[in-house]
Formats: structure tokens, C-alpha cells, sequence
């Protein structure tokens, strides 16, 4: 009786598995994954809001910019600023044949 | 005791239908409102506008382009201030600076009155503000007022080629739509497909990075590069309405092509409106005359017809007329030259330097109605140019084989037929193009986002021989040099060119004092950069080609030559 109980006891030593533990800690790591995933989803989340207000933002910026090309692209308005700065149309062009001597030198 | 059981049994039993009946209310009656509620909550969807394209000059260059504008809004359960305050304070906005006081308080009286309504939280107050003025009213920090994003057009030329432009407005669905010109032509490739973007979101709004997607993407609409010249254009716009003005003409319009490949540089239209307020104006002020109105051509038309009795050979340069001695007598009705001189031994050149009806008629007589017609319908009078441009007319030559010799005699020097502008200098174009017609184009280049698609020029069949084309630009070269309108040549281009004055037909007459008068032309006559056909409508100050029209064209053409590089031959 002493050698089978001594027996059984030997065998439970030897037995490395404890389910309760082993089940908590497989719970523990799927607490964990799910908060672990959580965070990473809402980071990610808040850093996609963060990117497309850039986004708006770089748009918004570009739309401005485009703005002032398109105006200053303005060939009328060109043409008021060259007026306003002294420029004028030749009233008189003159068509000079190239045989003619131009700017002769003494 | 049996009793007790069955009122207990008859107790749950009616606890258990109202139960299904809730269910059934809530999950069934319900059931829509309330997942929709719910999805709501973790579910987000936007819009994607397709931003409009572009229209650019052959400089790429904008001529109407896409820009930022807001719709003003007011949000009524977030409203603290009085609403005639609010008003007060937003309608210096919305209305110009030079404003009068009684449309100042009309504008006070409209906001007023939308932010009185009832049964309702959200209210558009005022369309299409621009940024500077979202960032006036901002500044105000009025609570309950907020702004969403919306396109407009900008015109960085004001209202330069507005008729060749169009407009953008609203359809039945208040959503964008061209009208007229490029935008109406082009709306579709324009306005490009909005998208769609729906995700799911968290509790504090924010998307879930993992959560489910749906997204449908938008295309923008694509950029028209044109073959407008800004140069040209801006001059003609600019000439144009000093001419109208200086001959006292109702209206005007002027065309300059490329007659070799049907490239328009600019178009130009008097009266005119602003397509970026195009509300402000009428109806009739939207339509292009160069390709919607009909007009007689009068003598211009005669090139024509003389090029179908050269190339037909029913005449030749040197042919004489034997009908020219005088007045020439068609059925009850007799035809004049326009200043009631005759010469008996005119030749086809004098006939078409001093604009000869009755010299014309003699070629219409030796060319016959059903040739003349066969030419006239091959130089695309009587049926549409397919230009680009949305609301283009085709009035019809009358039917071949019914025309009286009364019909065949003034169809020849250009009354009682009718065209539009944009077919008279296509057909113009044929001649300067060594007799081969070519559509009239504007779009040179349609650009995605990441393709590009040229319009290769459409070049039509031969109308007339090279000699007989080469034989009419001579004679309108000798018009330009000799003819009436001689006074106004600019001396040593190679100018081809004929003037135009025909009567207005009222009520089955002609109006004596009404006309309208055209110079087409082309240089350098050989070897053409530009086409050019001018009108004016009912000129005051002479109603002759020779003294109105003739000299705009030369005052513009002064212009072109310097920039196109053409110099005098002599």
C-alpha cells in the first residue's frame, strides 16, 4: 500500500500541466490581444482622421494657391498692370526691308 | 384549484402576446428606423464631389476654371442670438458694396424670414460665398452659423469669349450643369462621377481603422485644352465692342480659324453677359449668335457661288458678262448693282470687285440651280459645321430641284438664303484652304487625371479644285485692293477679302435702312494663317460693309499681323 502511494504520488509530481493555470493564462493572453488590438484600431483610427484633416487641410491650401495662379494668370489683368506701369501698344509699326541699310555705322 | 392554474395559465398567456406583440413592433414595425439609428452610430458616409474640369487656352492657361466657394448655413438649435440680429449682421455680406438701402433690407428681410421657419433645424442662408467672405462672417463668431464647402467657376478673363464659354447652373436636382458653349457641349466629360465613402466609426467619432469600407471612388472630371487664343481672343472682345460702338451697331460677332486644320483662335459675340453672374442677365443673351442666329450673307456669299461657276467652268476669270449693260429683269422683279452703275463689258473679276448683283446673276445662270446647289450643300451651307459647341442651328437650303430662276438669281449675290456666322467662315476656309473644307474645332486636347486624348482635326472632302480656289482668292485679293472697301486696305498685305451688306427681311420685304454688314477675309492670301469673318448688325453710322465692317476687320487684322508675324510683301 506504502509503495503504490508513493507511487501515485511520484506520478503527480511529475505531471508539469495545471489546467486552471493554463487557462488562465490563454484567457490573459486574449485579454490582452483584444485590448493590445483595440488600441492599435483606435490609434490607427485617430491617426487616419489625423491624416485626412492634413489631407483638407494640404487641399484647402493648394485650393488658395491655385486661387492666386488662376488670377495672376489673368491676361487681361496683365495687361492693366503693364498699362498702369507705362506700357503701351505701338501705334506706328514700321516694316524694314532687309536690303535697306538700318543703323549704319559712320 | 383547476381554476387558479388556468388563470395563471391565461395571465402568462396574455403577457406572452403583448411580449410578441412589442417584438413584433419593435422588430418588425421598427425594426428599419431603429438598425438605421444604429448604424448611425458606429457608421459614417460622405459624399465625394467629382471637381469640374477645367477649360484652358493653347497656352494652358485658364479660361474658366474650378474654385472654392461656401454655402452658408445656419444650424437653428444652436442659434443663441435674436434672428434679426443675426440678419443684420449677415446681409452686408451677401450683397454688393455699392448696394442701395432698400436692397440692403430686402436681403435682412430674406434671412430674417428663413431663420423664422419652422420645423426645420437646418437652413441653406446664401450659395457660393467666397473664402475672403466665409472668413469675414467666421470673424463674426455668430453660433449656429456654419459653412459647407462648394465649387464655383471661376473667369480669370471676366466675361471674354462668354458665349464660346457657357455657364454652369443648377438643374431641377440643384445640381451643377453647363449651359451653352464648351459647358454645354462637354457637361458630361466635365462634370466627371462623384463618389461615395462609407466607414464604420467609433464612439468618439473617429474611423475604425479595421472596420468595414465602402468606397467608391470619384473621377474627376477632365480639362479641355482649346485651340483659344488668349491674344486673339482678348483683342477681338476689345475691338469688337469699340466698333460696335463707333458704328452704332446693335451687335456684332467676329471669328478668327485656322483655316488649314478648322482651329478657332477666338470667337467673340456683342451684346454679352458674365458667365461668373450669369443670373443677372436674360435669356436672350446667352445664346451664340455665331452658331445659333441665321442671317442673309449678302455679298460675302458671292465667293462662293463664284467659286462654283469657276470650278464647274461655266465661267472663267476673264469670262464677260452679257447681261451687265443694265438692270437685269427676273420674273416681276428687277435686279440693281448696289449703287445702280453698270458695265457691260464686266469680266468675273469685276464682277466680284465691285460686287455685281447682276453680274452674279449671270453666273448663277451659267451655273444652273441644281450645280449651284450641289455646291453650295458641299461647302456646308444648309447643314450643320459639328462644331464643339452646344446649341448649334443648321438652317436648311431650299430643296434641290424647286428652286425658280428667282431663287437661283438672288441666291447668287447671298439674299434669300440663309447660314449662320460659323458655317459662312467655314466655307470661307474651304477657299483659303486650297478648296478642301475642314470642321471648325475648339477642343485641341481632352486631359484626365492620367490620359490625354487629342481631337485630330477633321479635314472634309474637296469642294473645289486648287485652281478654281487659287482663281477666287485672286479676285478677292483685286476686291480687297480695288473694291469698295479700298479706302481701308492696310497697302502691301496680301490681303483676300470681301465685304457684305445685306438687308434685313422683315414680313416678307426687305428693310431699306436695316442691314447687316460682313467682311471676310484671309491673309496672307497665299499661304493663310488666319481666316476672319466680321459682322455687324443694323449699323448706324452707314449701312455699308465697305464703311463699317470693312474697317474693323483691317483695325484687328493690323493687330494679327504684328503678332502672327506676317509682314507686308512690299
Amino acid at each position: 500500500m506504502n509503495k503504490q502511494n508513493r507511487k501515485l504520488q511520484t506520478n503527480q509530481k511529475s505531471t508539469p500541466f495545471n489546467v486552471p493555470v493554463a487557462l488562465i493564462s490563454i484567457l490573459s493572453m486574449f485579454v490582452v490581444a483584444t485590448v493590445f488590438f483595440a488600441i492599435e484600431a483606435s490609434t490607427l483610427g485617430a491617426h487616419l482622421a489625423k491624416l485626412e484633416n492634413e489631407e483638407f487641410l494640404l487641399a484647402k491650401e493648394k485650393q488658395e494657391y491655385s486661387n492666386q495662379l488662376i488670377n495672376s494668370s489673368s491676361l487681361s489683368g496683365m495687361g492693366e498692370k503693364a498699362e498702369e506701369l507705362g506700357f503701351v501698344k505701338p501705334s506706328n509699326v514700321i516694316y524694314i526691308s532687309e536690303k535697306e541699310a538700318f543703323a549704319k555705322l559712320p | 384549484m383547476q381554476t387558479r392554474i388556468k388563470l395563471v395559465a391565461a395571465f402568462f398567456l396574455v403577457i406572452f402576446i403583448a411580449l410578441i406583440g412589442r417584438l413584433f413592433f419593435w422588430q418588425v414595425i421598427r425594426g428599419k428606423d431603429l438598425s438605421a439609428q444604429a448604424r448611425d452610430q458606429y457608421q459614417t458616409g460622405k459624399n465625394i464631389s467629382a471637381p469640374r474640369g477645367n477649360i484652358l487656352a493653347n497656352d494652358s492657361t485658364w479660361l474658366a476654371a474650378r474654385g472654392e466657394a461656401w454655402l452658408v448655413y445656419a444650424s437653428l438649435p444652436d442659434i443663441k442670438d435674436d434672428y434679426r440680429k443675426i440678419a443684420d449682421k449677415l446681409a452686408p455680406f451677401f450683397v454688393e458694396e455699392d448696394t442701395e438701402r432698400a436692397d440692403l433690407l430686402i436681403e435682412v428681410e430674406r434671412i430674417f424670414s428663413l431663420l423664422s421657419k419652422e420645423e426645420v433645424v437646418w437652413i441653406p442662408i446664401k450659395h457660393k460665398v467666397s473664402t475672403e467672405v466665409k472668413r469675414n462672417i467666421e470673424a463674426l463668431g455668430i453660433e449656429g452659423i456654419g459653412f459647407e464647402k462648394q465649387e464655383t467657376r471661376m473667369y480669370p478673363e471676366a466675361s471674354s469669349a462668354a458665349h464660346l464659354l457657357g455657364f454652369v447652373g443648377k438643374d431641377t436636382h440643384g445640381e451643377d450643369i453647363g449651359y451653352f458653349g464648351l459647358e454645354g457641349y462637354y457637361n458630361a466629360p466635365l462634370s466627371g462621377k462623384p463618389g461615395f465613402l462609407g466607414r464604420e466609426r467609433d464612439a468618439r467619432g473617429l474611423p475604425i481603422g479595421i472596420g468595414d469600407t465602402t468606397e467608391v471612388t470619384a473621377i474627376s472630371g477632365v480639362d479641355l485644352l482649346t485651340h483659344i487664343d488668349k491674344t486673339v481672343q482678348l483683342l477681338l472682345d476689345e475691338k469688337l465692342v469699340e466698333g460696335i460702338e463707333k458704328y452704332g451697331a446693335v451687335g456684332g460677332t467676329a471669328v478668327v480659324m485656322n483655316p488649314k486644320d478648322g482651329a478657332i483662335l477666338a470667337m467673340s459675340a456683342y451684346p454679352s453677359y458674365d458667365p461668373a453672374s450669369y443670373s443677372e442677365y436674360g435669356d436672350i443673351y446667352f445664346k451664340n449668335p455665331i452658331v445659333s442666329d441665321s442671317f442673309e450673307p449678302g455679298s460675302i456669299f458671292k465667293v462662293l457661288v463664284m467659286a462654283a461657276g469657276l470650278d464647274s467652268d461655266a465661267v472663267g476669270p476673264d469670262t464677260k458678262c452679257e447681261i451687265c449693260d443694265g438692270p437685269l429683269k427676273v420674273d416681276k422683279y428687277f435686279i440693281k448693282t448696289w449703287n445702280n452703275e453698270y458695265n457691260a463689258d464686266a469680266t468675273m473679276l469685276d464682277v466680284i470687285v465691285h460686287s455685281d448683283n447682276v453680274g452674279m446673276s449671270y453666273v448663277g445662270q451659267q451655273v444652273g440651280a441644281d450645280t449651284l446647289y450641289d455646291y453650295l450643300d458641299a461647302f456646308g451651307i444648309g447643314s450643320a459645321t459639328n462644331i464643339d459647341l452646344q446649341g448649334e442651328i443648321e438652317p436648311r437650303l431650299r430643296e434641290k430641284g424647286t428652286w425658280n430662276i428667282v431663287d437661283l438669281a438672288t441666291t447668287s449675290f447671298g439674299q434669300g438664303v440663309v447660314t449662320t456666322p460659323i458655317q459662312m467662315i467655314r466655307a470661307v476656309s474651304a477657299i483659303a484652304n486650297d478648296g478642301v473644307l475642314v470642321t471648325p474645332q475648339i477642343v485641341d486636347r481632352i486631359m484626365g487625371e492620367t490620359w490625354g486624348e487629342d481631337i485630330k482635326p477633321e479635314i472634309g472632302n474637296r469642294v473645289v479644285s486648287v485652281k478654281s480656289a487659287n482663281e477666287v482668292t485672286a479676285m478677292m485679293v483685286e476686291a480687297a485692293k480695288n473694291g469698295e472697301s479700298k479706302w481701308t486696305h492696310l497697302r502691301g498685305f496680301n490681303v483676300a477679302g470681301k465685304t457684305g451688306t445685306a438687308q434685313i427681311p422683315i414680313a416678307g420685304h426687305y428693310d431699306e435702312e436695316r442691314t447687316i454688314a460682313s467682311f471676310v477675309g484671309f491673309a496672307p492670301a497665299d499661304d493663310p494663317d488666319f481666316v476672319m469673318l466680321i459682322t455687324l448688325r443694323e449699323p448706324s453710322s452707314s449701312p455699308w460693309a465697305s464703311e463699317t465692317a470693312a474697317p474693323l476687320w483691317y483695325t484687328i487684322a493690323k493687330d494679327l499681323f504684328i503678332y502672327f508675324g506676317i509682314q507686308p510683301s512690299r
